[in-house]
């Protein structure tokens, strides 16, 4: 009896996304904001419904959830009036309101870019959700169960500080 | 000098703005789209002498516009501020006509370089 070899079709999954190193956040943000900026990674703290902020999912050509950005909401309204050059406040407004949400997003935006590389599918931003809220049931899947969370306390001058989270699958 | 700008984003259009003048163009008049559909009616009434622009944006793309302006035989300068970051998407820009990509963020000494020669 003549064994056959089966050839294996399986096909390796793409890649998915580089995680940032803090370095690399720092340097968009030194560049896009003008205070002083630092970052430190910290260890990732477990989803809760205290939750407050904003999520960007990453999404590759083909539509499919790739990774997600999450801005707590210190880190997104500090990170806004940075960029919009309003006076620094110790105060945070739990609600996010369209002009933060706006800038918050555009930072967000900008940090996405060190989410591609040569060597991984192309991702980009596909809009900013509020936490609490209704999110797509691929974002809300990411956000209750990543495989991999590298978060980032980033100090933005005399604004303060917030979190940044990476999800990725 | 005439810029149209192209961002969906308020505080990205304020901050492009803002280095524009930091990079030297004190002077220069300046109008605003929120998408590329947009601006593609501005360009017609206003007349920009440059237009910087965003990719990524709803109705219509950065990349999209410049297509569409140069169908029309529409052949303002073009500039991509994005942050679009590979050197793949870099090429696709410019295979599609534009002068030249910025990448987020950047600062007034790269838009003054983007910009000299070309506006």
């Amino acid at each position: 009896m003549i064994g056959v070899e089966g050839v294996s079709t399986a096909v390796d999954p793409p890649p998915p996304p580089p995680m940032p190193e803090s370095v690399t956040i720092k340097q968009m943000l030194d560049t896009l904001l003008e205070p002083e900026i630092d970052v430190a990674m910290v260890a990732p703290r477990t989803r809760s419904s205290e939750w407050r902020g904003l999520i960007s999912p990453l999404v590759k050509d083909n539509g499919l959830l790739a990774a997600a950005l999450v801005a707590d909401a210190a880190f997104a309204h500090r990170s806004a009036a940075a960029m919009l050059m309003e006076p620094a406040s110790e105060t945070v407004d739990p609600r996010i309101d369209e002009m933060v949400l706006d800038a918050a997003r555009e930072v967000l935006n900008v940090i996405s870019g060190a989410l591609n590389s040569r060597n991984t599918p192309h991702v980009k931003i596909d809009g900013c959700y509020q936490i609490p809220g209704t999110l797509p049931p691929s974002v809300e899947a990411l956000l209750s169960y990543p495989l991999v969370q590298r978060e980032y306390q980033i100090s933005i001058g005399d604004y303060g500080s917030g979190r940044l989270t990476v999800l990725n699958w | 000098m005439k810029f149209l700008i192209v961002d969906d984003s308020k505080a990205m259009r304020m901050i492009v703005q803002r280095t524009l003048r930091q990079a030297g163009h004190d002077d220069a008049e300046v109008v605003e789209a929120t998408d590329g559909a947009e601006a593609l009616e501005i360009v017609k009434t206003e007349q920009p002498d440059f237009i910087l622009s965003d990719w990524n944006m709803p109705k219509m793309d950065g990349i999209d516009l410049l297509k569409a302006l140069r169908a029309e035989g529409i052949d303002t300068g073009f500039g991509v501020v994005t942050s679009e970051s590979t050197p793949q998407m870099q090429e696709l820009a410019k295979d599609a006509g534009a002068r030249f990509v910025i990448s987020k963020p950047f600062t007034a000494y790269d838009l003054a370089d983007a910009l000299e020669g070309v506006a």
